[in-house]
């Protein structure tokens, strides 16, 4: 029989809910400007090269551009993404 | 990624194996569950341009996909922001209080929340004791605490003190700690590299001021324990773990990707032995007055040894040169906005009485240690050498200089700080850290009626920003 309780407080934070939408995917890679992001992580590049050749044999991409910045992205990286590319591949991750 | 999405570019993200669970916690947190990405078997790191090409080849159907097609949105994404509330409570039953204490332990070790030893029940009456001890409203968001970006207010953070063994007036030293963190920007204190990691960076807690008696917090022998010496130290520096864990969602395996772990991450809350330091104190040299209370949180990545019983101060000095000289492949590289240069020493009354008697001031010491740390160039550059893209433009030189050639290690000597600690022999300790420490922040939240904690209640948050060393990258 269960005689005795022990009333205790939630430690975890919480997290503010508003969410981010994701941003609107082309039906094809035809006529789209590829980005590749690399944020100089050991043998990130490799696999973005590789990728890029791949999308360039696949599709009739308008471009496919490499961009590297440290981590965060740097402000100028952003923005030049923003402007040049339609869709992009980051390799960012160990 | 999250950001390119933000500015309306269709993402996509290459993940290695084992860090799934990771990316989906770092989307969640980035305010975007459903970031699409690809899975490779292996990290990229360590393998041959071959083997890497060979990784992402099965995948990169995958990462076309995830360029193509719109990744289903999660219940609840879109949503409006809810209403910040008290914490809720929860209670657990048992034949008697111990019983139910153990099961309260129990089912917050399932949920990740503990460090592995028995937590201290945050019951509602040691949680609102905690919060009479700081000025600050419980729901004051102090702000978003990386990796996480949960919302770090005031009660969260005692609660999390209360676990860790805390008595109400450790609680402002402890919110003094996460105000130093969240003031500094990331570009120098890099929070959520040094929690998240594959590498086994900790936090420390460096406390200055009449604090240090008053709250009972060791800065001699045995500080960092174990023990009754140091318990202060532990369940401040413990605190501040599990703080990291539960408002800043920095999980083993899940926000904290440590490959091998360290035991400093448990705790780590050091404490400067002021009375026996010849020179002004680590506070002092920011700015503050000797009789102010202050909180500075470094981001450790290893502790070095530093015997030496010689008496005469060059030689032992040569010794912490020595210490420094170790390099990191990585403060030449250009993917790390911020600094990994920079170092501390933490010198034994012996070892600063020492060096004191022969004249060096604290610069005095920085420019030799500094002068002294020399390294060849091959050790320096070593894993750059094959991927001279990711150096950075003003190392470049050293790809083709003589690799036998001897260069400092620490380039400028405002990268090396300092403070006097622990009991009186001949042995110091050295650490290499992850940014440079935190703005140094006075503890001003106390509540007058603790009265240990802290100068007492003060009209306005002092900071500090250290006056040495304001230019960042090498």
């Amino acid at each position: 029989m269960m005689n005795d309780a022990l009333e205790v407080l939630n430690p975890v934070a919480d997290m503010p809910s508003e969410m981010i939408k994701s941003a609107i995917r082309p039906l094809s890679l035809d006529g789209k400007r590829v980005g590749l992001y690399w944020n100089y992580k050991p043998g990130g590049n490799h696999a973005l090269e590789r990728v890029g050749e791949e999308i360039k044999a696949r599709f009739n991409v308008t471009s496919v551009k490499m961009y590297s910045s440290p981590r965060p992205v740097l402000k100028s990286v952003l923005e030049a993404v923003k402007n040049e590319c339609d869709v992009i591949v980051g390799s960012t991750g160990d | 990624m999250i950001e390119f999405e933000k500015a309306g570019v269709a993402s996509v993200a290459i993940v290695a194996a084992g860090f799934e669970e990771d990316t989906k916690h770092a989307a969640t947190v980035f305010n975007m569950p459903n970031l699409p990405y690809a899975v490779v078997p292996h990290t990229f790191t360590s393998r041959t341009r071959e083997q890497v090409r060979a990784d992402v080849e099965p995948i990169i159907g995958e990462l076309i996909k995830g360029m193509t097609i719109s990744p289903p949105p999660v219940p609840g994404q879109l949503g409006k922001a809810k209403e910040l509330q008290r914490a809720q409570s929860e209670t657990f039953r048992g034949l008697h209080t111990y019983d139910a204490w153990e099961k309260m332990n129990e089912a917050f070790m399932d949920r990740g929340w503990s460090d592995g030893f028995p937590l201290v029940a945050p019951t509602p009456e040691k949680v609102e004791a905690a919060l009479k001890a700081v000025t600050k409203a419980p729901l004051e968001v102090l702000g978003q605490l990386a990796p996480g970006n949960a919302l770090a207010t005031v009660e969260k953070i005692a609660i999390n003190c209360v676990m860790a063994g805390c008595l109400p007036e450790h609680v402002p030293v402890l919110v003094t700690a996460v105000e130093a963190m969240l003031k500094t920007p990331q570009s120098e204190f890099p929070i959520r590299t040094i929690a998240q990691s594959t590498g086994p960076h900790f936090f420390i807690l460096l406390i200055n001021g009449p604090v240090v008696k008053r709250l009972g917090i060791n800065s001699g022998m045995c500080m960092l324990g174990p023990g009754k010496p140091g318990r202060v130290n532990t369940v401040l520096g413990r605190a501040l773990r599990l703080i990291m864990m539960n408002v800043g969602h920095s999980y083993p395996g899940n926000g904290d990707m440590d490959t091998i772990g360290t035991p400093h991450k448990y705790s780590f809350c050091l404490a400067e032995n002021e009375d026996a330091s010849p020179w002004p104190a680590f506070h002092e040299d920011r700015g503050f007055r000797k009789d102010q209370s202050t909180v500075t949180v470094l981001g450790g990545e290893d502790v070095m040894h530093v015997k030496d019983y010689n008496s005469h101060a060059d030689e032992l000095l040569n010794t912490w040169a020595c210490a420094a000289a170790r390099p990191r492949e990585s403060q030449f590289e250009a993917r790390l906005e911020f600094t990994e240069r920079h170092c501390f020493m933490m010198i034994s009354p012996d070892h600063a009485r020492i060096i004191a008697e022969y004249g060096y001031s604290k610069r005095g010491i920085r420019e030799y240690v500094a002068a002294h740390s020399l390294a060849p160039i091959k050790w320096i550059n070593s894993e750059l050498r094959n991927r001279p893209d990711a150096i950075k433009p003003q190392w470049r030189w050293t790809l083709t200089a003589d690799q036998e050639m001897l260069i400092p290690v620490i380039q400028d000597p405002d990268d090396i700080h300092m403070a006097v600690m622990g009991g009186p022999t001949g042995k110091s300790d050295f650490a290499r850290l992850m940014g440079r420490p935190t703005i140094t922040v006075e503890i001003t939240c106390a509540a007058a009626d603790t009265g240990k904690s802290g100068a007492g209640v003060v009209s306005a948050t002092q900071t500090v920003t250290d006056p040495v060393n304001c230019e960042s990258e090498v």
